[in-house]
């Protein structure tokens, strides 16, 4: 247990590194036209994260309905934990990037009619239901199946989300290494490689995470058996 | 304001957000883990 601590403490100690680097590696090498550009290297690496996670977190649940072992239920809850907080971030650097763009701070930082804004709230509310839900089921056993249900149905949001900006009606801009293309944001290799190294900072990060949690449902788990041997002692 | 004011402040805000997202998700395990190793602790000793 100590030598997976310290692995995993090496695990966090590398990720924040490498997003700190990040910073350093955006305001040396990349130029852009508005200052407020950057924001895309965030709000791009957390909506990666978040849907990297619920895919996860669909691996664990269709794992716990076929093999019944809780671990991959607990995998797919902690993945939705994850995908929530950074889901969060990216509607709301969206909404930022959209009021910074959209006529130049007007305050509107919402248009119903976007069907990537409106798809990716739908997608968070989606996986917050999850988390209600399953807190509110008390046996194990049903939280996990039901979950994992739920886990699964919730899933299509994901897909939807990403697809709405080629699909339907969006102002979200696409990032498109081909110049020239309208309504692309155009980006060089520099950029890109700055983008795909804090990828690997985020999902380096999204492994140390799920580790921690693991460890909080083990000690949870534990405290729970004694708990429940007490009450059998005081009967 | 100028835009570029504006625009720093608001890359301002979200890279703050971002670390507060970051920094919340890193505490939230190890405190929660905390709080539970304490509780057993008492219940060890008061066996």
């Amino acid at each position: 247990m100590n030598y997976n601590l310290k692995k995993n403490s090496y695990l966090l100690i590398v990720s924040l590194s490498f997003l700190i680097i990040n910073l350093f590696l955006i305001l040396g090498l990349a130029s852009f036209e508005r200052i407020i550009y950057i924001i895309f290297f965030y709000h791009v690496s957390a909506a990666w994260l978040s849907y990297f996670s619920f895919g996860v977190s669909l691996i664990g649940h269709l794992l716990y309905l076929k093999q019944k072992k809780m671990n991959w239920s607990n995998l797919g809850k902690n993945s939705i934990i994850v995908g929530v907080f950074f889901v969060a971030f990216t509607l709301i650097t969206g909404s930022l990037w959209f009021n910074a763009t959209s006529g130049s701070y007007n305050n509107i930082y919402w248009q119903w009619s976007d069907a990537r804004q409106t798809t990716t709230l739908i997608l968070f509310f989606s996986y917050v239901a999850y988390l209600i839900f399953r807190n509110f089921i008390e046996e194990r056993e049903k939280k996990a199946k039901l979950s994992a249900i739920l886990g699964i149905v919730f899933f299509p949001t994901v897909p939807l989300s990403y697809l709405s900006a080629i699909l339907f009606t969006s102002l979200h801009p696409l990032i498109n290494p081909n110049p020239g293309e309208p309504g692309n944001i155009y980006w060089d290799s520099i950029k890109l490689f700055i983008l795909f190294f804090n990828l690997i900072a985020m999902t380096l990060l999204f492994i140390y995470l799920i580790r921690e949690l693991k460890e909080l449902d083990i000690a949870k788990e534990k405290l729970q058996e004694i708990l429940y041997i007490k009450m059998e002692e005081g009967r | 304001m100028s835009e570029l004011i504006l625009d720093i402040t608001t890359i301002s805000i979200s890279y703050v957000l971002f670390w507060l997202i970051i920094i919340i998700l890193i505490l939230y395990p190890k405190l929660s883990k905390r709080k539970i190793e304490r509780r057993l602790k008492r219940l060890n000793q008061s066996k």
